[in-house]
């Protein structure tokens, strides 16, 4: 046998029938699994996209849910007024002459009475290392 | 021409444009699938997969022959998976072992059912390439396609193929 006796072999086994009845159950099971698949496909379909819209409105929701109150989330914007100052002239201040007695009664000195001491009183004298303390015995 | 049904929109002629792809196209998906897998009621799992997958990618091919491609790429990738994880190859069921009606209805000669055996015993991207280059004779740029390689990996594969089954027809007792 040669190799073109094989391929003349091969080349034969083209032209052999396939059982009607397997192409037959090939046929008939691709088609209903098709049309399930395709049903299926229908049935899904509007569900995708209520779903997708479900998802869309609640992530709305919870944005809207989430943002902070309206008071608080506005932003302090702080306005700078421009302080206008205007120079206004200022009248002299009016003199007014007030006339004062030319003598001013001068507060009296509060002054300790002197307790003078007469020589016969004293009766001892001590003077103590410090000069400025002197101890005075006094007789009645 | 499925080609000039493609680009349509509305969903009636789209259900028809695909209606008819699977009329056009189901018996060399079965075919292809059955070569590769060896028996028929796997032939048709892949090849049911394959179209529901293309219904579910949608038919928008820039043409025919992308189509094609496509179908075969996907039909064989389900092949070569489900090989991969029920059993070797060698354990694959002969033509023989197809239900009682696809017996009957398929009339195999000695030499053709000898070449399905040795069939099932060439490694499988080997396999798959034989049967895409030279059952279903799709180009050898259009396999490589199909398969994921190179023409050259494609030539190789398909030489060696031929001399694996002019070995296991001559020589051995299949």
């Amino acid at each position: 046998m040669t190799d073109e006796d094989v391929r003349s072999l091969l080349h034969s086994l083209r032209d052999e029938p396939v059982p009607a009845d397997s192409l037959a159950r090939v046929r008939l099971a691709v088609a209903e699994r098709s049309e399930a698949a395709t049903d299926l496909k229908r049935f899904v379909m509007p569900w995708k996209f209520v779903g997708l819209f479900a998802s869309v409105a609640l992530a709305i929701f919870i944005v809207v849910l989430l943002r902070p109150a309206k008071h608080a989330a506005r932003p302090t914007v702080e306005v700078r007024r421009e302080i206008v100052v205007t120079a206004k002239e200022v009248p002299p201040p009016a003199v007014v002459k007030v006339e004062r007695p030319n003598t001013v009664a001068k507060p009296r000195r509060q002054v300790a009475p002197e307790t003078k001491l007469n020589a016969q009183d004293i009766v001892v004298r001590i003077e103590t290392a410090d000069p400025d303390v002197v101890i005075l015995l006094i007789g009645d | 021409m499925p080609g000039t049904a493609l680009m349509s929109d509305s969903p009636t002629e789209l259900a028809d444009s695909f209606e008819q792809i699977l009329r056009e196209r189901e018996t060399e998906i079965l075919r292809t699938a059955f070569r590769i897998l060896g028996n028929w009621a796997d032939a048709e799992d892949v090849a049911q997969e394959s179209f529901l997958r293309l219904h579910r990618h949608g038919i928008d091919f820039v043409n025919d022959a992308a189509l094609r491609s496509w179908l075969y790429r996907v039909a064989v990738n389900l092949c070569l998976d489900r090989v991969r994880m029920s059993k070797p190859f060698e354990e694959l069921p002969e033509l023989e072992s197809a239900s009682a009606s696809v017996e009957a209805v398929i009339v195999l000669d000695e030499r053709k059912r000898a070449m399905m055996t040795a069939l099932g015993k060439l490694a499988l991207r080997e396999r798959a390439a034989i049967v895409l280059r030279e059952i279903e004779g799709l180009s050898t740029a259009e396999v490589a396609a199909v398969l994921g390689s190179s023409e050259v990996t494609v030539r190789s594969q398909v030489a060696k193929a031929i001399r694996k089954l002019r070995g296991l027809l001559s020589g051995e007792r299949l």
